[in-house]
């Protein structure tokens, strides 16, 4: 890692800012003088290991955030591959690969656009003061490198054109090379191939290490299996009377299997199937249509196949001439000619008859005295089977007949001699005496019409006579016997050939015609006495060559030519030393030569022997690869190095945010913590829960209850409340005092309450009147005194009836229609339940006070006026609140004793009135004071 | 009169230290009645004269009505002394911001308490401790003992680290007899030992009346930051950060509130509680109404 700031970095030690200053806070905490440490020591040794983690996690994660924000701020980079310059600028360098392979659709768009597109976009993304240098490469530089600005190198890159030729990637390499550390040190280097990186264009060598200090990028593509027709020719067997055109299909990626289609002229004239394996050839072969002109046969047009992804490679074209083949005229003079075993029987034999040739060409038999009989210009070879005497006028007329172009074959005949012999002094060989020969023929030159003889067994060929044969002066020999002696001479005559051998086919001379060997030598003296012409032999190119037309010695070479290229245009050369030169051919496809009549087609192909239609991409290219799009993005990491800070920066805002989750707790402390909260939140889930539960079962409340009395206050009216803490205070004497199990906490309740029923004791006071009872509040306090319930009600005014008087007197009978509210008699077991009291007493003491509604054998409603209540009252000191009149404390201690009994009265009922009490009580009474 | 002021005396009115179980002890004459028949003036019952019975006792206008003789039987009146037992440790000296200190709330409570049980014509006395108990002032009955009250409490200072437990039962060890013992005291300390020595004390069939006094900021714990807290009894000072402390402390004073309370409710001890900047008389009030 590198910093673009390394200044920066001597701050580093302020990351540890925080733990100092939390240092430094311990030291300057301030002293408080606590009473007991007992507690505070206790929670803090359980809160302290999680608050120690957590002040450490704290620490760490400020310490952090800031050495990331120092990091951040020294601008680190992870190093490019670019050296390090200075600020001073850029040089790039771009090499457009331009080859025929870039036409390749990766979908919708060609390579060579997205590779443009690719490099355009780079162009953006330089600063002012970069040099671009653009170059477009196929085989070669186009042009050489010249340095420019951004703009102009748009402009080039604009105006370029994907070609036809192969990739040499290592050549552009070296180019950009010499173009960089040609340039001014000091500056960053950058290198750009905008090609497919396939693994051809690399093939020309070892690319060249890239300059000092350069970074080197390339484009990689997906890979994508191509299929290319490789070439389009004559197939071997391929004839002026049955041509065909042979077809070689390439196919890199995929086995393809692809339908090809012939067009000859413009016109499809057939088609056929071919497949090819991955990485193999596949050969296909279509005949091709009768020619137009018979006399020079020749066709030209295309073999196509099925478009694929690079559908420049897809087509062929081919240019096809076969040699005419005219009749043969075989001359003998030989009347027992066609016996068997002579020369003759074997020619027709071969020749066919009614049978098909196999030399290739028809062939007519004519007596040689008849000679003139036959017109020479229907027959493209005469050949004089066995030669011997000519016959008049047959030496010339033949001479003329080569002359005029014409081909000579002559074999002696076996009764030949070498006097008659002599009569053709034009021929490329004189004929000397005969002699014996060695065994076995040779071959000793090469050519296309000996072609493929070594399969043949030559050496079983045995030649028992010949005539030696003396060449003349630029006379070819073609083949010698076993010991070297000239078998078979071939010769220019004018125009045409002339072609001699020196045995005879009979049996007697030679065993030629018996043997397999036959065939291709009859062949071969036909072909060998055909003339050559020099623009036969090649009529096809390769894109980038230049087309050389030239004119054999026989034709008439005019001064200009036109030659019409594919795309149409015509083009006029200068014919100089009867060649026109077409300098390069540089679209696939048919160039025709047009000179006053004829037309010549040649036709120029794609060159796929380099491997350009395998569109394999390299394993290991010698750049860094990236796709097209991210290739600006690679550019800048590897000549600007990587960028790390984005990374530094959202690590700090990581800890940022852990330092807000960490503080979280404390800063919630004063308010409710979120445990607290969660607390709260469960229980009042679990409440919930509680409570549907609790309406379903409505005796829940007293389970909770248990066996404790509970004082149960009825919440009616406007006063029902006079004396809050009252109750407690009797609660607690209650407990004092006897054994009843009190609950300290009063319930007030209201009658609609379903607690109602958990108690057995009710109490209500009052003042002021009360809303009137309605029916269902009517019926439930029904059910409650009917259920064994005691309702103490209190009229709490302590004077004269009131309201509260009036609406109780009227209730009442509501609530219990059967029964009427009677005062109590003064010995009412009420008054003797647990102490034993002379009668009714509260704050106040009011004539006739109590009454009561009797229900069931028992008092069910006790109605007093006295206030007992009232004389529990305490004030915040907890001296009384309400003084008792008449009577003062002693009062205050009666009234007391009267609420426990009525309580008690309320718990147990009237047990006390049973006889076996009477005697105790009474002798009590009587003691009392 | 330092630790006493008429305002509290007149609050203060009226109020009876009263026991629940009456003492037994016969002899010189208290307010309280026991069940023990003795001589005092209130009459209790009649009970039929038998042989040994001293003849002044018969009521002679009951033998004119039920022709028998009848003994009066009188209610005996008996003494209790009280004895105050005052927590002298270092945490009483405490004091927060304007207030005064636990320790003079704590004898101002000694003072009333005192001067209820003199005007009841109960002996009163004080009992200190703090690493030791110290019988400051034996109990006496009589008005010049509340004088002296009020020198013992002048007198006795503030000590050093108690061992809540160890001190009660300390200071149970100088208490001769069965006496009414008002506990006053913060007792802040080892919970579980504090009521077991005030267990002990009810087991040597005392009868106990607790007044914790407290200051405001130990319930509240009013501090913020980091802060070095140093305890008015001595031990290692702590550092703590009061903000995250604070809930957690709180919670556990709350917690050793309710304990306490609800232990001495169960065993049926008056128990209240008396804070430095509030009304302690109703506090005391509320105490010996029960």
């Amino acid at each position: 890692m590198r910093f673009g700031f390394p200044a920066a970095l001597w701050a580093l030690p302020l990351a540890a800012l925080p733990v100092i200053l939390h240092l430094l806070s311990r030291r300057a905490a301030r002293v408080v003088r606590f009473s007991d440490l007992t507690l505070l020591k206790s929670v803090d040794a359980r809160a302290r290991p999680k608050a120690r983690l957590r002040e450490a996690l704290l620490l760490a994660a400020r310490c952090l955030l800031l050495a990331a924000l120092i990091l951040a701020a020294a601008g680190p980079t992870r190093r490019g591959d670019a050296a390090d310059g200075s600020q001073s600028g850029l040089d790039l360098v771009l090499m457009l690969d331009a080859s025929y392979s870039m036409r390749a659709r990766d979908g919708v768009q060609p390579r060579f656009d997205a590779a443009r597109d690719a490099g355009r976009r780079l162009l953006k993304r330089l600063a002012p003061g970069d040099r671009v240098a653009v170059g477009v490469f196929d085989e070669t530089l186009k042009a050489p490198l010249a340095w420019g600005d951004a703009r102009a190198a748009d402009a080039a890159l604009a105006a370029a054109r994907p070609g036809w030729r192969g990739t040499d990637s290592v050549a552009a390499l070296r180019a950009a090379k010499e173009a960089l550390e040609a340039a001014p040190r000091g500056r960053k280097r950058a290198v750009v191939i905008l090609g497919d990186g396939a693994e051809h264009g690399l093939a020309s060598g070892a690319a060249p290490a890239p300059a000092e200090g350069a970074a080197v990028l390339g484009l990689a593509f997906p890979v994508l299996a191509n299929g290319w027709l490789a070439s389009a020719g004559p197939s071997p067997d391929s004839s002026a009377r049955a041509p065909r055109v042979e077809a070689r299909l390439g196919a890199a990626g995929a086995a393809v299997s692809t339908p090809l289609d012939l067009w000859v002229g413009e016109r499809r004239a057939g088609s056929t199937n071919a497949a090819a394996a991955d990485g193999g050839e596949g050969r296909a072969a279509i005949a091709l249509p009768p020619a137009e002109d018979p006399a020079a046969p020749s066709w030209s047009g295309k073999v196509t196949a099925r478009a694929d992804a690079l559908a420049a490679d897809d087509e062929a074209f081919f240019s096809i001439s076969h040699r005419p083949s005219p009749r043969v005229l075989i001359l003998y003079s030989d009347p027992l000619f066609f016996r068997a075993g002579k020369t003759g029987w074997f020619l027709r034999e071969l020749f066919g008859g009614a049978k098909e040739t196999l030399a290739g060409r028809e062939a007519d038999f004519l007596e040689a005295a008849r000679w003139n009989e036959a017109d020479l210009g229907k027959y493209g070879t005469v050949m004089l089977a066995d030669a011997g005497r000519a016959a008049p006028g047959l030496s010339a007329g033949l001479e003329s007949f080569a002359g005029r172009g014409g081909g000579i074959v002559v074999m002696p005949g076996s009764r030949g001699e070498t006097a008659d012999l002599a009569g053709y002094p034009w021929l490329p060989a004189r004929f000397g005496r005969i002699t014996d020969a060695a065994s076995g023929i040779k071959r000793v030159k090469d050519g296309d019409a000996v072609a493929g003889w070594d399969e043949l067994e030559l050496n079983k060929v045995n030649i028992r006579r010949m005539f030696t044969l003396e060449p003349a002066p630029g006379a070819e020999r073609w083949i010698t016997d076993g010991s070297g002696a000239p078998l078979l001479i071939a010769g220019a005559v004018g125009r045409g050939r002339a072609v001699v051998w020196a045995s005879s086919l009979d049996v007697a001379w030679s065993n030629l015609g018996l043997k397999p060997a036959f065939v291709p030598w009859v062949r071969a003296c036909l072909a060998l006495s055909v003339p050559q012409s020099a623009a036969d032999a090649a009529r096809k190119v390769k894109v980038g060559e230049a087309i050389i037309r030239s004119w054999s010695a026989g034709e008439a070479a005019p001064d200009k030519a036109t030659v019409r290229a594919p795309d149409g245009r015509r083009t006029t050369l200068e014919v100089t030393g009867r060649r026109a030169v077409l300098p390069e051919a540089s679209v696939p496809g048919l160039y025709t030569f047009e000179d006053g009549g004829r037309s010549v087609t040649y036709a120029a192909n794609l060159d796929s022997s380099r491997g350009e239609s395998a569109l394999l991409p390299s394993s290991s290219p010698p750049w860094r690869s990236s796709s097209v799009d991210l290739l600006d993005k690679e550019f800048l990491d590897a000549v600007y190095g990587k960028d790390l800070s984005a990374w530094l920066l959202a690590l700090a805002a990581l800890m940022v945010l852990f330092e807000m989750l960490l503080s979280l707790p404390s800063r919630l402390a004063s308010l409710a913590a979120p445990k607290a909260a969660a607390k709260a939140a469960a229980g009042t889930a679990l409440v919930s829960v509680f409570f549907v539960f609790q309406a379903s079962f409505p005796s829940s409340a007293q389970a909770q209850q248990g066996d404790r009395f509970v004082w149960t206050q009825l919440h009616l009216g406007g006063d029902w409340d006079p004396y809050p803490e009252a109750p407690s205070a009797v609660m607690t004497w209650l407990g004092e005092v006897t054994s009843v199990r009190v609950a300290p906490e009063r319930r007030a309740i209201t009658l609609n309450d379903p607690a109602l029923f958990s108690s057995p004791f009710l109490y209500l006071a009052g003042a002021s009147a009360p809303a009137e009872l309605r029916d269902d509040e009517l019926r439930r306090l029904r059910q409650f005194i009917s259920g064994g319930g005691f309702l103490w009600i209190e009229d709490s005014g302590g004077g004269p009836p009131g309201a509260f008087d009036r609406w109780v007197r009227r209730e009442l009978p509501r609530i219990l229609p059967d029964s009427d509210l009677k005062p109590l008699p003064a010995d009412h077991v009420l008054y003797r339940t647990f102490f034993l009291l002379r009668g009714p007493s509260g704050r106040v003491r009011v004539q006739g006070s109590s009454a009561g509604v009797d229900w069931g054998g028992r008092v069910a409603v006790l109605y007093t006026r006295d206030d007992a209540l009232g004389a529990w009252a305490r004030d915040a000191l907890g001296k009384p609140l309400r003084a008792c009149v008449p009577g003062g404390e002693p009062q205050r201690e009666l009234a007391k004793r009267m609420t426990l009994n009525v309580i008690m009265y309320s718990l147990t009922g009237s047990y006390k009135a049973d006889a076996v009490h009477q005697a105790a009580i009474l002798d009590k009474l009587k003691a009392a004071p | 009169m330092r630790w006493l002021d008429p305002a509290s005396q007149a609050r203060l009115k009226g109020l009876a230290l009263s026991p629940r179980r009456a003492s037994g002890l016969s002899g010189a004459p208290g307010k309280h009645r026991t069940l023990a028949r003795g001589h005092s003036r209130d009459f209790a019952q009649h009970r039929p004269y038998s042989y040994g019975d001293e003849s002044r006792l018969i009521d002679w206008k009951a033998y004119a009505r039920h022709d028998r003789f009848y003994v009066r039987e009188f209610k005996a009146e008996d003494r209790i002394p009280v004895y105050v037992l005052l927590d002298v440790s270092g945490s009483m000296a405490y004091a927060g911001e304007g207030r005064q200190s636990k320790l003079d709330l704590g004898r101002r409570v000694a003072a009333a308490v005192a001067w209820l049980a003199l005007a009841q014509g109960d002996e009163a006395g004080l009992v200190t401790f703090a690493a030791k108990a110290k019988l400051a002032l034996p109990p006496r009955a009589g008005a010049a003992q509340l004088g002296a009250f009020d020198q013992a409490l002048t007198d006795a200072a503030a000590g050093e680290e108690t061992d809540l437990g160890k001190a009660i039962e300390a200071a149970a060890e100088e208490l001769p007899r069965r006496a009414l013992l008002v506990l006053v005291s913060d007792l802040m300390g080892d919970t579980a030992g504090a009521l077991k020595a005030v267990r002990g004390l009810i087991a040597r069939r005392h009868e106990v009346l607790v007044v914790r006094t407290l200051d405001s900021d130990e319930r509240d714990f009013p501090y913020e930051g980091p802060c070095l807290m140093e305890g008015l009894e001595g031990g290692e000072p702590l550092f703590v950060d009061a903000r995250e402390a604070a809930p957690a402390y709180r919670a556990a004073f709350a917690r050793q509130a309710e304990a306490y309370a609800g232990s001495l409710r169960r065993a049926g001890l008056p128990y209240a509680v008396a804070e430095t900047g509030g009304h302690w008389e109703a506090a005391l009030g509320r105490l010996l109404s029960r």
